[in-house]
């Protein structure tokens, strides 16, 4: 279905309304130790409509027919006004008409035994050079989001968003006998597997990357507890920005409680620490998860969170904007057909600084290097907890030895203010955020110095 | 079209395909909820979904594809057997075989009471308002949901499933004008409205706690104690401990430590752990995901591992056999201790409300943030504690279960008691 087609669906409703048809495409192939465990791929979509009438009504179903499409905007509608007869009053920004168009590229596509002799290739390398590893996994995950969406404020757009990446993790006996893991960086991001994979070669390297890095961690120490000078990677430094920050600035969290909402205007983080979450382009170059044009309706643009140290904005729906005062930036995101949209991240980022690395780690007497998150959390009062899969000892400025998989913890507005050097770099990785619904987004970083706490023995 | 159509519809186009064996699983849903915005009914959504998906088997090669549209159903069958057909040999793919037993199972109501639903959110709300005007309710709400599913082979297999359930749950926190308290979160499924949503899953008794949160502090020590798991804790420990030595994943890896145990001690004497879909307390799933019925089963019974979590294609791969179920109702057996006496016997340690922490390694090694949790000292609790972390070892944890409490919590799907655990490592 066109815009215009849904635009003309919406003639003659009153209040204001979005109609949405969305198609999620995913692929799922996963090797297990040479066992092909997975082999998958799964297509969903269907029209959903929502319609505000003093409280939000919502509707979806996966038939396409235009009587379906009429069938979702009623139910939608009878639900608003359902609600509406018990209480209602909800106020929204009917900001903006935008026009978009961001289509599907066409292009001969590769088929699904090229993609499985793609994933063998990667994990013939790794049995043929690596024998005596433990285990082995290695996963091609692929998901495209097509959306067709019209508002009763004007809004027509047509947006396709790809991503493919490749996951690989190895294990390995330790030096006691039990089993050590270490996952590479997810490989990969916007596109569809033929725009992002060609030789499988070109991963080589990282396998090799892997493998030595993992060799290291076998005869890793379990770190020592409490709060210790640490520099964390660029990855860990883009979950900070996500979790430990984006959440607490979601305005729906802050109507919920966040501390953020009794900061804003007020230094949160060193003068050295600057937070945006960009919507499509940052730094002349398109972002890992492009967003041009949200569920809502509203033209992206990038949200400033925290500028020089200073809290400045939040993210917002058309419902916390009107609440707040102000306009909404394009956060408000739907996962599925079947989902309302919630405000989401997009591509959250510290901007990175002016000091190198090298002088960062030389800087430290007696504490930590820490990458890879393996997961992470975060609560209102800013307290956030991420898993770390890889930490290297720093002893009177040099790297040590390596350690075990551990957890750093802290509260995100009071360890931004211990932030004493932001590197001059920047590394973009891909994420799931579970917030109610899965969502692509993804985070960056440069290298962060700071205090933190660690848990460990 | 009714399942039994449909399903042979789909079956079909596979045969004609080029499936050698073929397995189709069909579901049909519709979802009415009342979402929550900041303690307010700010939405009402009903949505309906179809899927089915469709497993082709070419000699012992496999593919599957899922789709939701009726019309994509003869070219995802295509697809599917083009993906087997790309797929390596492997002796472990299958399909489920053909058991005695009940071939359709019926349970709860079939339609959504709306306006009782409301009325029981609405309550709810006034209630919390009324009795704990400190929480702020960040969103939740509650839903009704009716699925249909159905699994048919090539084998003869045809297992249906019709399940009809309520549901809430709220993310909430206590707060002040000088402090917003940390967030939790509860959820419970249930058959009928009759409870009132405070009884259900803990909901009450956990926003009270959160209320008892206020006026937190660091620990400010580092010391081995032990620690009270309460019910949502523990579920997740339990979580992590089947993923990391008894899933599929970890026996097919080689990396689970507890691959050769089966039949020998694995836990202290006094854990039981069971997964039974028949439990009337839970909304049981009642058919694996692999096409079998899901019967009740005794993961660890008095500290002896008694099964590992084995789909067909797992089992097949491990020589193990086939679980019962694959452990959607993981629970603790209570034991025999009230909560109080549990209390008790803590000298020095924590009372752990929920567990934030990074995803154990293969050995079982985890550390994390205690949220709301509570000091405990000489069998008392003393204050809220933010900032702290625990740390140790799954399995030294397992065997390091000192009591069991014979209260339990049941959210529906899991029903578990507090546990008290020794030789944590505490810091903050």
């Amino acid at each position: 279905m066109t815009p215009e087609a849904l635009a003309a669906a919406l003639n003659g409703i009153s209040d204001y309304a979005e109609l949405r048809v969305q198609t999620n495409s995913s692929l799922s192939m996963r090797m297990l130790n040479g066992n092909l465990t997975a082999n998958a791929a799964s297509t969903s979509g269907g029209v959903s409509a929502r319609v505000c009438a003093g409280s939000w009504g919502f509707s979806s179903a996966p038939d396409q027919t235009a009587e379906s499409v009429q069938a979702v905007i009623k139910t939608a509608r009878d639900n608003a006004v359902f609600l509406g007869s018990r209480g209602g009053g909800i106020q929204i920004n009917k900001c903006g008409a935008a026009d978009i168009s961001v289509p599907r590229k066409e292009k001969k596509r590769a088929s699904a035994a090229e993609k499985l002799d793609f994933i063998r290739a990667l994990d013939a390398y790794i049995v043929g050079k690596y024998p005596s590893l433990l285990s082995r996994h290695v996963i091609l995950s692929g998901l495209n989001m097509e959306k067709t969406l019209a508002t009763s404020t004007g809004t027509r757009s047509h947006t396709f968003l790809p991503r493919s990446v490749v996951l690989l993790m190895m294990s390995a006996e330790g030096a006691d006998g039990t089993p050590v893991d270490l996952m590479m960086p997810p490989y990969g991001g916007f596109g569809e597997y033929e725009d992002v994979f060609s030789d499988p070669a070109v991963i080589f390297k990282h396998i090799d990357e892997l493998y030595e890095t993992l060799m290291k961690k076998r005869e890793g120490i379990r770190p020592e507890g409490g709060v210790k000078t640490c520099v964390l990677a660029p990855d860990l430094a883009g979950i900070l920005a996500h979790e430990a920050i984006g959440h607490t600035v979601e305005y729906d969290l802050v109507r919920g409680g966040s501390i953020s909402g009794k900061l804003f205007n007020q230094t949160v983080a060193s003068e050295k620490i600057s937070i945006v979450d960009f919507a499509h382009t940052a730094f002349g170059k398109q972002c890992p998860v492009p967003v041009y044009a949200d569920d809502e309706g509203v033209e992206a643009r990038d949200a400033v969170l925290i500028n020089k140290g200073v809290l400045t904005g939040y993210m917002h729906n058309r419902r916390t904007a009107k609440e707040f005062g102000t306009e909404p930036l394009g956060n408000a995101r739907a996962f599925a057909f079947s989902d309302e949209p919630l405000i989401r991240m997009r591509n959250t980022c510290i901007l990175p600084g002016t000091d190198k690395l090298e002088d960062m780690i030389a800087s430290v007497e007696d504490g930590y290097y820490l990458s890879r998150s393996t997961n992470g959390q975060a609560d209102l009062t800013g307290e956030f907890m991420f898993g770390v899969g890889l930490g290297f000892e720093i002893r009177n400025g040099k790297l040590g030895r390596a350690l075990t998989d551990t957890t750093v913890s802290g509260v995100a507005f009071d360890m931004l203010k211990t932030v004493t050097m932001v590197s001059d770099d920047l590394i973009w990785e891909m994420g799931t955020c579970g917030k109610k619904q899965m969502m692509s987004v993804s985070m960056g970083g440069p290298a962060v110095k700071c205090e933190i706490m660690v848990g460990g023995q | 079209m009714s399942m039994r159509e449909l399903i042979n519809q789909a079956l079909e186009a596979l045969r004609t395909a080029g499936a050698d064996r073929a397995q189709c699983w069909v579901t049909r849903s519709e979802k009415t909820e009342l979402a929550l915005e900041a303690g307010v009914v700010e939405g009402m959504f009903t949505t309906f979904n179809t899927g089915v998906t469709l497993t082709a088997l070419v000699g012992n090669r496999k593919g599957t594809q899922t789709v939701n549209q009726i019309a994509d159903i003869p070219k995802a069958a295509a697809e599917a057997v083009e993906q087997a057909k790309g797929a390596q040999e492997d002796d472990a793919n299958d399909i489920a075989a053909v058991e005695d037993g009940t071939d359709t199972y019926n349970d709860g109501p079939e339609q959504c009471d709306r306006d009782a639903m409301y009325d029981r959110l609405d309550q709810f709300l006034r209630d919390v308002k009324n009795r704990l005007p400190l929480i702020r309710i960040t969103d939740g709400g509650c839903e009704f949901q009716s699925v249909h599913s159905a699994v048919a082979n090539t084998n003869g297999v045809y297992l249906s499933s019709r399940q009809g359930q309520y549901g809430c749950g709220f993310t909430f926190s206590a707060g002040n004008e000088d402090e917003s308290g940390s967030m939790n979160y509860t959820f419970a499924e249930f058959r009928d409205l009759n409870r009132p949503f405070r009884e259900c899953g803990g909901t009450g008794m956990t926003m009270e706690q959160s209320v008892r949160e206020l006026g937190v502090s660091p620990l400010g020590e580092k010391f081995t104690g032990d620690v009270i798991l309460a019910p949502l804790a523990l579920s997740h420990m339990l979580e992590y401990f089947c993923d990391c030595y008894l899933a599929g994943g970890s026996l097919i890896a080689g990396t689970s430590l507890l691959k050769d145990k089966l039949g020998q001690r694995v836990a202290g004497e006094n854990v039981t752990v069971v997964s039974n879909p028949s439990d009337p307390d839970l909304c049981g799933v009642r058919l694996t995901p692999d096409g079998f019925r899901a019967h009740d089963m005794t993961v660890i019974g008095n500290g002896i591992l008694k099964s590992f979590l084995l789909s067909q294609y797992s089992a097949n791969k491990t020589g193990h056999e086939r679980s019962a179920n694959y452990g959607d109702h993981l629970s603790l057996l209570p034991g025999d201790t009230p909560y109080e006496g549990l209390l008790a016997g803590v000298k020095r340690g924590l009372l752990v409300g929920r567990f934030s922490g990074g995803v154990p390694n293969d050995k079982g090694d985890f550390s994390g943030v205690a949220k709301n949790s509570f000091l405990i000292e000489n069998g008392k609790i003393v204050r809220p504690v933010r900032e702290t972390m625990i740390a140790g070892n799954l399995l030294e944890a397992f065997n390091n279960i000192a009591s069991i409490s014979a209260e339990t919590i049941s959210t529906g799907r899991r029903k578990n008691p507090w546990v008290r655990v020794s030789g944590i490592g505490i810091s903050g």
